[in-house]
């Protein structure tokens, strides 16, 4: 992520020290930091239906083998501005977006659990009827916490 | 119109990985959701619908991530896969 590397500078510059723990430039750097990070998902996110390719093409898992390239990279990205922008909250500054970046990494993460090819081996299992109702779901789960 | 649910082993298996307490809070949501299967109808070029939803317990934030598919012929919402992932 461009500015990490700057927001560390700055963050362990000791000719700063006594600045305060988030000096106006620290944090400014880190409220675009999080605005940039927020603009990268929202532009992944258009896309997001390319994830998860119908079956017979390669083509559609290519792209979405890709994307998920991607959004992993998004991810890490975005934790590491999450990272120090939390040292500057921690510190008593309000970093704009803190919260909605945290959210959006927390479900892109989730997302991201589900590559493309075990998408389509799902599916592949839907079209063999290798499926349960939910009576059989929470019969599984009950049986799984109790026994 | 209300459909029946149907899980794939790998949705239940992720389910199953579960607290109990979210176990309980993703199959209500699931149904939630199944309730309007006109709502689950993928986009054009899409081969499912995609929906999540936040929980917080234990201490933890709890992401989850659900690939559905409504089947008209078989009145039948399918839940394909469930993904889940936890920070503080």
């Amino acid at each position: 992520m461009t500015g990490i590397s700057l927001f560390d500078r700055l963050a362990d510059d000791p000719s700063r020290r006594g600045e305060g723990v988030a000096p106006d430039l620290t944090l400014s750097l880190a409220d675009q930091m999080m605005a940039a990070a927020l603009a990268g998902v929202r532009m992944l996110r258009r896309c997001e239906d390319m994830l998860f390719p119908p079956e017979g093409d390669a083509a559609a898992l290519a792209t979405a083998e890709v994307l998920h390239a991607e959004f992993c990279r998004w991810a890490d990205d975005a934790d590491a501005v999450l990272e120090r922008a939390a040292r500057l909250e921690a510190a008593g500054a309000r970093v704009a977006g803190f919260a909605e970046l945290r959210h959006a990494v927390g479900r892109t993460r989730a997302m991201l659990q589900i590559t493309p090819r075990q998408h389509l081996e799902a599916l592949a299992q839907v079209r063999r009827g290798e499926v349960h109702t939910l009576e059989e779901v929470r019969r599984d789960l009950r049986l799984g916490v109790h026994g | 119109m209300t459909y029946g649910l149907a899980f794939t082993d790998d949705a239940r298996a992720t389910l199953r990985a579960l607290d109990p307490w979210l176990q309980e809070e993703a199959l209500d949501e699931i149904d939630r959701v199944a309730a309007a299967p006109q709502n689950l109808r993928p986009r054009r070029g899409a081969s499912v619908v995609v929906h999540d939803f936040i929980r917080q317990g234990g201490g933890l934030w709890h992401y989850v991530f659900v690939e559905l598919r409504a089947d008209d012929a078989s009145q039948t919402v399918e839940v394909v896969k469930v993904g889940h992932y936890a920070r503080p």
